[in-house]
């Protein structure tokens, strides 16, 4: 009996070794099918990787030089603006300067211009003023004078009338 | 016609205006230009007279020998006084009498009379001299 049972357990446990190992050996054979996709894939990977590559290496190195062709456009352009932008400012602050300096010129012309006619105009009356003084400090010594010597002033009646008399005296002297 | 003109004429400044005035009328005579204006002195005269070139320089020359009567006083007349001495001159001397008068106030009064070449101090300042 133990006999038997150690038989087919024997047998049994044959059996089931023999499942697992054609499990394994299944599983082995799959394994080593599945690496040499693997193996055959990577390969094809790094084949088409290395072409990618280049591609995108040329692709890149095209899409670069076309990007720096237009940064460079774009920098060129900027460049373009900022000058036309200074040289705006700069025409623009030179003429605003030349119209400030023209308005203070002109604003200072009327000026020295207003000046001169307000002292020209005041030195005339100034001229006037003194020259009226004179003549009425004349009128006024000759007054004084005639006053001292002869004891009255000679108003413009007594002037005339010596005047006439004169005329009268030259015409009895045969002058006139 | 001349005495008429002449007879206005008070001081030797005016006569040297009218003839300023005569010598631009007579100017006038040959220019195609706008007629010159006619001093008043001649208006009414001028107009009527054929030979205006000739009536012209011989007002000219009737100008240029006035009597002139210099006076040297110490104040300066005014119209109405010169107008009152013109017209002594003129009934005194001749119509074709003018004064020529200068101011000099140092006489102080009275005047100083030259006419013809003669001349002589009338004026208050020699009087109080030979005092």
């Amino acid at each position: 009996m133990p006999i038997q049972i150690l038989f087919y357990a024997t047998v049994l446990l044959v059996v089931i070794l023999g499942v697992i190992l054609a499990f394994v050996v299944s599983s082995y054979q799959r394994i080593v099918e599945k690496h040499a996709a693997l193996k055959a894939r990577s390969k094809h990977l790094k084949e088409v990787s290395g072409e990618e590559k280049a591609a995108f290496a040329e692709e890149l190195g095209k899409i670069s030089g076309e990007e720096a062709g237009e940064y460079q456009e774009i920098l060129e352009n900027v460049k373009n603006q900022a000058r036309a932008t200074l040289e705006e400012i700069s025409k623009s602050t030179r003429e605003a300067s030349v119209a400030e300096v023209k308005g203070m010129s002109s604003f200072f012309k009327t000026k020295v211009d207003e000046e001169y006619t307000k002292i020209q105009s005041e030195l005339e009356k100034y001229k006037k003023d003194r020259l009226k003084e004179i003549d009425e400090n004349k009128n006024q010594i000759i007054k004084d004078m005639s006053t001292k010597v002869l004891g009255e002033a000679i108003d413009t009646d007594k002037h005339q009338e010596l005047i006439m008399k004169a005329l009268e005296e030259a015409k009895k002297e045969n002058v006139l | 016609m001349y005495f008429e003109i002449l007879k206005k004429i008070r001081t030797r400044e005016e006569a040297w205006e009218l003839l300023g005035q005569l010598d631009a009328l007579e100017t006038g005579l040959y220019s195609a230009r706008a007629a010159v204006k006619i001093p008043v002195l001649l208006q009414g005269v001028y107009e009527t007279r054929e030979n205006k070139k000739a009536f012209l320089e011989e007002l000219k020359n009737q100008l240029l020998n006035l009597a002139v009567v210099s006076l040297t006083v110490a104040l300066k007349p005014d119209e109405s006084f010169l107008a009152k001495l013109s017209g002594w001159v003129k009934v005194n001397i001749g119509e074709r009498a003018v004064l020529e008068i200068e101011v000099d106030a140092a006489i102080l009064g009275g005047a100083l009379v030259s006419y013809n070449g003669k001349y002589r101090d009338y004026s208050l300042r020699k009087a109080l001299k030979a005092v």
